[in-house]
């Protein structure tokens, strides 16, 4: 029997792929001046190069740079000056939807001479990291939307193909109102939240392809520091075989949740300093429910800080323990205060054994904090660097790695990345460091190791390609196919 | 701790940098030093630890306003230089006019040139007076 059964159950039937690591992987975005254009490098998920091309297809560059500054990014700059609703080109842009500023043709920008690179609409492409769930696992061709907080009947989820603009539709405005809102399942309505004056948190949903359980995250409108929640729920209907069908979804759900037992309320978050989370913290966060159902939550704190969480699920009990002592780090100001302003973003791995939460350290942009999480036993390293200046990105490369980049000049020195797994952070793979809070960063971002198509820039961002066939990745390095 | 430092002395990042940072301090108060003279100084010396990042804050937004400020001037220049020679075809036009017709509509389209320079000027201008990220977001410099 093949040894991916873990993921597949039976394992599906493959024929030998040519080249799995031959598919791309990250695109680098560097950027031009009065004597060269802006330039992408596309590398595979064996980080050999595939190719080299212009950004912006027009006579003039700084039209090109232009474009940079007033569609969604500014990387010929400071990323910290990114428009504050963006996200900049940092953690909060890169994550499981690919760059949430880059994926379809939509521009407020003129010039005649453009032809720009396809991308999202600049006012809304934030709302993505905060809406986005996490459906943790090696089936990663949908995504799940939460929409923006919503309380009693109105706070919605919605299994939809992996883009940006799928997971911010039916929010207030963007993509539509009546039709978008009904091609969604009403949490309450179908029995995973909480009758009553209930908020689910946006970004506040995760499923477990493993386990097949489900955990939203949910508190008590009726204070402003009432304790965030877990509820789980066991057996809960695939969300990719419900894509395109949310009424069919919503029955099975409403199926499930019929069944007391399939449903399981856990305590309250920590309280210590509570009235202190903050706006953002009470209504955003980002969830990882553990193939052991252990529960991994990250939501901003007051203005300059975020929290990472944690239930350990304690099987004799059937309910999580009590929240541990938290871990907070706060230091500077991060925008995330605002309606269409990013939040906390994630991404895996391409073999759904190690999530990603992950949010900018200041301003719009720039630093990261970090806290990665190994999805079979609910253990957490965490990292953080206070960076003013510099944006980072984790993106998945191969099948269980991830790709680490700092936005240092590339000039001479190529482009600024490290390698890294679970495995291969910290002294101890088995390991969990949750206590020991965020560490400094301990990647070394040195010169030479990738070189770009063009060495001129000051501010180099990495984009994710996430239509990929992971799976067939995940089997080549298995020796499957 | 090596700090990341810019031009100016100032510590951009906590890490990634050359030189030892002074000691006791920590990822977040080390960014209330600078770097003079190969020394370390206290950069926020009318501030205490709990305050002084609001005027590294105003500090850092400055140095990113002028920054990019500096990116956007050659962005006006180039529009203005495309209008201009969006206008060639005006000239010829004239010219051949007033060859024929002993006239000077050439004049008039000099002038239009003449227009566009004076509002490429205005708008860097324009540009210059600006103080904050925010309304440098709101300031479109193709936009004369």
């Amino acid at each position: 029997m093949s040894n991916l059964t873990d993921f597949f159950g039976k394992a599906s039937k493959r024929v030998a792929g040519k080249s799995p690591h031959g598919q791309p992987a990250f695109v680098a975005i560097t950027t031009g001046s009065s004597s060269s254009p802006n330039m992408l490098t596309i590398f595979d998920h064996a980080l050999n190069g595939i190719k080299v091309n212009k950004a912006i297809t027009n006579d003039n560059p700084n039209y090109g740079t232009q474009f940079w500054q007033n569609g969604s990014w500014n990387y010929t700059g400071t990323p910290n000056a990114n428009p504050a609703y963006m996200g900049g080109h940092g953690v909060a842009n890169n994550g499981y939807l690919g760059n949430s500023s880059i994926g379809m043709a939509n521009s407020d920008v003129s010039g005649t001479y453009n032809v720009r690179p396809p991308r999202h609409n600049y006012r809304y492409v934030g709302y993505s990291s905060r809406l986005v769930g996490a459906n943790i696992g090696i089936q990663q061709n949908y995504a799940i939307s939460t929409g923006l907080t919503g309380s009693g009947g109105i706070a919605f989820i919605r299994s939809c193909p992996r883009s940006v603009s799928r997971v911010i539709a039916g929010i207030a405005n963007v993509g539509g109102t009546y039709g978008s809102t009904r091609d969604a399942v009403k949490v309450q309505t179908v029995g995973m939240m909480t009758a009553g004056n209930y908020v689910l948190m946006s970004g506040g949903f995760s499923y477990n392809q493993q386990s097949g359980n489900a955990v939203i995250i949910e508190r008590d409108n009726a204070s402003n520091d009432s304790l965030w929640r877990p509820v789980l729920i066991k057996n809960f209907p695939d969300p990719a075989k419900y894509v395109s069908d949310q009424t069919a979804w919503g029955a099975a759900i409403t199926a499930v949740t019929s069944t007391a037992s399939n449903r399981v309320v856990g305590v309250g978050q920590n309280s210590t300093n509570i009235s202190s989370r903050g706006t953002q913290g009470r209504n955003d966060g980002k969830v990882i429910l553990c193939d052991n159902n252990d529960v991994v939550m990250m939501h901003p704190w007051g203005t300059s800080g975020v929290r990472i969480e944690r239930w350990r699920w304690n099987e004799s009990n059937n309910n999580w323990d009590a929240a541990g002592t938290p871990t907070t780090y706060s230091w500077n100001t991060i925008s995330f205060s605002t309606g269409e302003e990013s939040g906390v973003n994630f991404t895996q791995s391409l073999d759904g054994k190690t999530a990603i939460m992950m949010i900018q350290g200041y301003y719009t942009s720039t630093g990261y904090r970090m806290t990665m999480v190994d999805v079979a036993t609910g253990n957490v390293k965490s990292y953080m660097t206070n960076d003013s200046t510099h944006s980072y990105a984790f993106i998945p490369l191969g099948a269980s790695g991830f790709l680490a980049h700092k936005s240092l000049n590339a000039s001479s020195a190529g482009l600024r990345v490290e390698l890294f797994s679970w495995d291969t952070m910290h002294t101890d793979p088995t390991v969990d460091y949750f206590s020991a809070g965020f560490q400094s960063g301990p990647w070394g971002f040195y010169d030479n190791f990738l070189d770009v198509g063009s060495t001129s820039t000051a501010y180099p961002a990495v984009v994710p390609i996430t239509d990929v066939d992971n799976v067939a990745i995940v089997l080549a390095e298995k020796g499957e196919i | 701790m090596k700090p990341t430092l810019n031009d100016l002395g100032y510590v951009t990042c906590e890490s990634y940098g050359e030189i030892e940072a002074p000691e006791d301090c920590t990822s977040a108060t080390v960014f209330r030093f600078r770097r003079v003279d190969d020394a370390w100084v206290d950069a926020f010396p009318d501030d205490d630890d709990a305050s002084f990042l609001d005027s590294y804050n105003a500090l850092n937004e400055s140095w990113a306003v002028a920054e990019q400020k500096a990116s956007l001037i050659p962005v006006i220049k180039s529009e203005a230089a495309r209008q201009i020679e969006a206008l060639a075809w005006k000239i010829e036009r004239a010219t051949e006019v007033d060859a024929i017709n002993n006239s000077n509509t050439l004049a008039t389209v000099y002038a239009e040139r003449a227009a566009i320079r004076a509002a490429s000027n205005a708008h860097e201008e324009a540009l210059d007076d600006i103080t904050t990220l925010a309304d440098l977001r709101e300031f479109n410099p193709i936009g004369f």
